[in-house]
């Protein structure tokens, strides 16, 4: 009998997975019959399924073996192909093996649930509007964004990526509101690049053909299904990956370092005030330490007497240059920032405390730098995290450099030309054919 | 891939030249801001430069030399002194009277020529003892009261002329305008006390403007910023606005100027109880004197401290304005007529009411 | 490519010349009714666009050296564009070194010249390299940050406004006309030349742009008069830059900053890179499109690097004024030739056509 007898392909797979303590070999008894089940216990949860199974049976009346079959979720049947039902398998399938045929047959099984349920956002605070948060599984996101448009135009495409190991992503666009030229050439890519494999949002970057060194982000991230929308309502293109608890949107414009999509839950006036606000938060993000400088070491006719004076009082003593003062400091609030960022919650205020003491007291009081500087390290470090978006923080946070060290070299023109130059990068900074600086992606791009 | 990595090799390579050299890095504390400038008669060379030097533990610093020319005793002073010396906030150039006297356009040209010093800085002349003016230090002053002392938004009262360096230097080259340029000397409770003005004739001193004569002067100028107090006989008014019309005519003999001048004031003492129209009466005839007085005196010193010139350029061609001063000024014909409008008593009510009724 | 955009890169040209040598070259003409010298050049440059647009618009989606060259021919049009480029390059290499010796006297008196070339020849390479397009992007970038700089900049001292020094307010018979100086400030208005590179394909009405030029004439107005309505005319003449002087006669408690030039120098730098560029991105497609047909990149390198040497070889500003001088020859020949000869490729046309 073909049941006794292993097949190639069951011979290869026990080969192959041999090593793993949750891959599982057991023999069940299905429509009357052993059956040989194939598995991976870590996923698949056995028991649940074949309960599943016999109630559908049941429910259909018995000795029906063959429109029992039917009724099982089977997927396909292959013979012989190792390839296929050892992907299968990783991805969490029954493997059964007909004892007639000797085939694999690949069954759909209960899983072991490893999804988080719905929740509120982890990493962003959302305020006056809903708070859930997209979770890691593909279905439930795109279920999420659904439910916010209830609109026929939505068009939801999905694809599967990579060679080795597959990811499912899920293309998102309004049909009538996005850029046509934007969608086509999304699509031309992720189809182009398929084969390549997507662990990470890097990956997903390779596979869009998105510039390596970019001074800000192309796209946009966001935990909340609300921004999602708003995204989508604009007329970009919103992409999902299982497993991530994130949507991507493409492409990203000058308007998003100081718009969150969420200000749209409040007056209008309110809106124009936070914006207002972000904007000059991002201006003083990047100027301030240039301005130092300025200030400090190469123009300080800018300064009015009074304050020259100050100024110079709160230097003192201080034995280094503005510039290397300057640079000491930043470094030191970027590690803070790093070193605070991904404790656990009851260690970060130790640092948080540590930081504050040694920044804002021990290093004035050692004349090591101004305690001026140290206001203007704070109100640059606050006014960089008003901008819109934790990965646009990050941009601005490098280009600050940029600023100090040509400022340090040109003064005040120095720090005119770094401006220029930002102005000059972002307008030769190009998304999916629209450019950086346009303050729309709506509909057709002002083009160029 | 490879054209690529040339251009970013050459940049990174460029990168540490441009550091190498931050040619204009000095750091504030490592230079001195010195506020004000006294320029006099060296004892053996042509100038005394002394310069004030506010200090961060608020006291003054006094830095100076001699030497043949301004910039050569500004370098010697940077040769000695321990910091780096940065005119960038000179805001009060002081110079003495007998410099003054001799003529200011050497210093004035410096300073509007130096690209360290803004030319709105201001200029004074100090009568008596230049030196005691110079290191006067009244106790509790902030770092930069000498700067105060002249600032719009600080200690200046109308009464005080104003002229800043670039004022010096258009009057200096103007064909039309002379100006007055303030005199103060030490003072014993402040660090200056106002003595009048300068009368400047093509940047010489050529006479003195009291302070009194100063507020007109002022007042002519338009040069009003608030309230200022003028006395007559026994009534005080506070000078609330002031505006002046004038008529020029360029008759057969010359310029001929009609001025109206109409001042809006408050009655702020009235030790006599006297009647607004009494007080308006008295006011009038009194500027409208001193104001002719002065006019006098300017015509005889052929100085255009009033910028009268500056009214009849509609009027003259270009030759008659190159001859302005010399030739037309003296021959100008002047009227003065003043109208004063008493806005209020302030708190009180006008006497002439009180009198009405009493009679 | 939106016109808003190229309408605002045109303002921008403009601002950056008369912030330049445009005041010291009108103050030196003439002594009296200045605005006569200035309006007769707006009138000019109005009279020369309304000519050029009007070529123009009769060859949509081409631009000038496609529009001559198709009815001169290859050689004749290298001929007629020669002056052109070599009216660019000059442009460019002179107005940086006086823009560098703005940025030397006011901002950075130790700073050795070359490096200040360096940075501020490498930012219009940079956007030259990217293209048209972006040229106009960062203008309209600029637009918004710098015009009130330039507008602050420009106006703050009116307190100090003394408005006797507008007269003598008539010349009759503009002495200035014959003053060869006077020549050399129409390049001050030569910023309309780059329209014709645009190959638009709706090209401008001449009228939109007419009012845009209006607005302008006024700015050309207030950049000699505002020196002048302080200093008056015998005292502004003997600064070499009465504008900056100007902003520096006001002090202004309510301003974070005291040295209120600063404002004027670096406001007028800025726009003077976005100018540079533009000039640069010109000469660059002239050249790739009549001589040397090789990548932009290479050409532009090439030319910044001449430039940087070349203008190394200017040592001060007398060799300066000499030089603007007679760069102003091809200047005012391209001006006058560009638009005629389009003109009349349009009437050709018309004529062979009809």
């Amino acid at each position: 009998m073909s049941n006794l007898i292993e097949q190639d392909w069951e011979k290869d797979l026990i080969h192959t997975f041999d090593l793993n303590s949750d891959f599982s070999i057991k023999t069940v008894t299905l429509f009357d019959q052993t059956v040989k089940v194939y598995y991976l216990s870590s996923l698949v949860d056995l028991t649940s399924t074949l309960v599943t199974w016999d109630q559908v049976i049941s429910a259909t009346g018995e000795d029906n073996h063959s429109l029992a079959r039917d009724l099982l979720p089977l997927e396909f049947t292959v013979d012989g192909s190792y390839q296929e039902v050892a992907d299968s398998l990783v991805k969490g399938k029954l493997i059964a093996k007909d004892p007639k045929s000797g085939k694999a047959l690949v069954l759909d099984a209960d899983m072991w649930p490893l999804n988080r349920s719905i929740s509120a956002s982890e990493n962003e605070n959302p305020l006056q509007s809903s708070i859930d948060g997209f979770t890691e599984k593909l279905d439930t996101n795109i279920g999420l964004i659904r439910r916010r448009i209830s609109n026929k135009e939505l068009v939801i495409e999905s694809y599967i990526l990579g060679t080795n190991s597959h990811r499912e992503i899920a293309l998102i666009y309004m049909k009538n509101a996005s850029n046509p030229k934007v969608v086509q050439s999304v699509k031309d890519r992720l189809n182009r690049n398929k084969h390549k494999d997507v662990i990470h949002v890097n990956g997903l970057l390779q596979v869009l053909e998105q510039p390596k060194y970019s001074l800000v982000p192309t796209y946009l991230t966001s935990e909340l299904p609300g921004e999602a929308v708003q995204n989508l309502l604009d007329g970009k293109v919103v992409i999902l990956m299982d497993l991530f608890p994130n949507a991507y949107s493409f492409p990203a414009i000058v308007k998003d370092l100081w718009s969150f999509k969420l200000d749209l839950n409040y007056p209008y006036l309110y809106l124009l005030f936070f914006r207002c606000i972000r904007i000059a938060g991002i201006a003083f993000a990047i100027i301030m330490p240039g301005l130092y400088v300025v200030l400090n070491s190469v123009n300080p006719e800018l300064l009015r007497i009074q304050l020259a004076i100050s100024v110079a009082k709160s230097r003192e003593g201080v034995p280094y240059p503005s510039f290397v003062e300057v640079m000491l400091m930043l470094l030191l609030m970027e590690m803070v920032i790093e070193a605070t960022i991904r404790l656990p919650k009851n260690i970060g205020p130790t640092i948080t405390m540590v930081g504050g003491i040694i920044l804002g007291q021990a290093i004035v009081q050692a004349r090591l730098v101004s305690n001026l500087l140290i206001i203007i390290l704070a109100a640059t470090t606050i006014s960089n995290f008003t901008m819109a978006g934790y990965l646009n923080t990050i941009g601005i946070r490098i280009f600050k450099y940029v600023v100090l060290v040509l400022s340090s070299i040109y003064g005040i023109l120095g720090l005119q030309v770094a401006m220029i130059w930002l102005f000059i990068y972002f307008a030769a900074l190009k998304t999916f054919s629209v450019p950086y600086l346009s303050l729309s992606t709506k509909g057709k791009s002002p083009d160029d | 891939m490879k054209r690529r990595i040339i251009p970013r090799l050459l940049l990174a390579f460029c990168l540490p030249c441009l550091l190498s050299g931050c040619w204009d890095i000095k750091d504030i504390n490592k230079r001195y801001l010195p506020v004000v400038m006294g320029i006099c008669d060296g004892k053996t060379e042509t100038y005394h430069v002394t310069l004030q030097v506010p200090t961060v533990t608020g006291t003054t610093q006094i830095l100076e030399q001699e030497a043949k020319s301004i910039s050569k005793a500004l370098d010697l002073i940077r040769t000695k002194s321990e910091k780096h010396v940065d005119l960038l906030h000179l805001r009060l150039i002081l110079i003495s009277e007998k410099m003054a006297e001799k003529g200011i356009d050497d210093i004035i040209d410096y300073a509007i020529r130096a690209d360290d010093i803004s030319i709105k800085g201001m200029v004074a002349i100090v009568t008596g003892d230049f030196q005691k003016a110079l290191h006067h230090q009244v106790g509790p002053t902030p770092e930069v009261s000498s700067y105060d002392y002249f600032s719009e938004e600080a200690g200046w009262t109308p009464n005080v002329s104003l002229v800043r360096l670039w004022e010096a230097y258009k009057v200096s080259r103007s064909y039309t305008q002379d100006t007055a340029i303030p005199l103060v000397e030490a003072g014993t409770d402040t660090l200056y006390e106002f003595r009048g003005s300068a009368i400047m004739r093509n940047s010489k001193m050529v006479g003195t403007l009291t302070p009194d004569e100063t507020l007109i002067n002022n007042i002519f100028s338009e040069k009003y910023t608030g309230g200022t107090i003028e006395t007559a006989e026994d009534a005080s008014i506070l000078i609330k606005k002031a505006t002046v019309r004038h008529r020029i005519k360029w008759g057969d003999s010359g310029p001929q100027l009609n001025s109206k001048l109409h001042l809006d004031i408050e009655v702020s003492e009235n030790k006599q109880g006297l009647s607004n129209q009494e007080i308006t009466e008295e006011i009038k005839t009194s500027i409208e004197k001193r104001g002719a007085n002065i006019i006098d005196k300017l015509h005889t010193l052929k100085a255009d401290v009033l910028g009268i010139g500056q009214l009849f350029k509609p009027k003259m061609t270009v030759a008659q304005l190159k001859e302005w001063k010399e030739r037309w000024y003296p021959k100008l014909q002047s009227k003065i007529e003043v109208e004063i409008n008493i806005r209020n008593n302030i708190y009180l009510k006008d006497k002439l009411r009180e009198n009405n009724l009493r009679m | 490519m939106t016109k808003p955009m190229v309408v605002m890169l045109f303002i921008q040209l403009h601002l950056t010349a008369m912030l330049s040598i445009f005041t010291v070259r009108i103050l030196e003409v003439t002594s009296l009714a200045h605005w006569e010298a200035i309006l007769l050049d707006c009138v000019l440059e109005m009279l020369l666009v309304w000519v050029y647009l009007k070529g123009l618009s009769r060859f949509p989606g081409k631009n000038m050296i496609e529009i001559i060259s198709e009815t001169t021919g290859t050689w004749l049009v290298r001929l007629i564009l020669l002056p052109f480029a070599v009216f660019l390059f000059f442009h460019l290499t002179l107005l940086n070194r006086y823009q560098i010796f703005k940025i030397n006297v006011v901002l950075l008196q130790d700073t050795p010249l070359w490096a200040i070339t360096l940075i501020y020849m490498a930012l219009p390479l940079y956007a030259a390299c990217k293209g048209f397009s972006v040229i106009l992007r960062i203008s309209a970038a600029l637009f918004i940050f710098y015009i009130p700089f330039v507008l602050f900049s420009l106006f703050i001292s009116a307190h100090n406004f003394d408005f006797h020094n507008i007269f003598p307010i008539w010349d009759p018979k503009m002495t200035f006309l014959a003053q060869p100086t006077y020549y050399s400030s129409l390049i001050s208005f030569s910023g309309f030349l780059f329209l014709g590179m645009l190959s638009l394909d709706k090209p401008f009405k001449p009228s939109r742009l007419m009012l845009v030029m209006i607005i302008l004439a006024f700015f050309y107005l207030s950049t000699v008069y505002v020196p002048l309505l302080i200093f008056s005319e015998e005292v502004a003449i003997t600064f070499q830059y009465p504008n900056v002087l100007a902003s520096d006669t006001i002090d202004l408690e309510w301003v974070v900053f005291d040295w209120l030039p600063t404002f004027s120098v670096v406001s007028s730098t800025g726009l003077g890179i976005l100018e540079a560029a533009t000039t640069l991105w010109t000469a660059t497609t002239l050249i790739k499109k009549l001589f040397l047909p090789i990548n932009e990149v290479w050409i532009a390198s090439g030319l910044t690097l001449a430039m940087f040497l070349l203008s190394m070889l200017v040592r001060n500003s007398s060799d300066l004024n000499h030089f603007l001088l007679m760069n102003s020859i091809p200047g005012i020949y391209s001006m006058l030739v560009l638009p005629l000869a389009v003109a009349l490729s349009g009437l050709w046309k018309r004529r062979a056509s009809a």
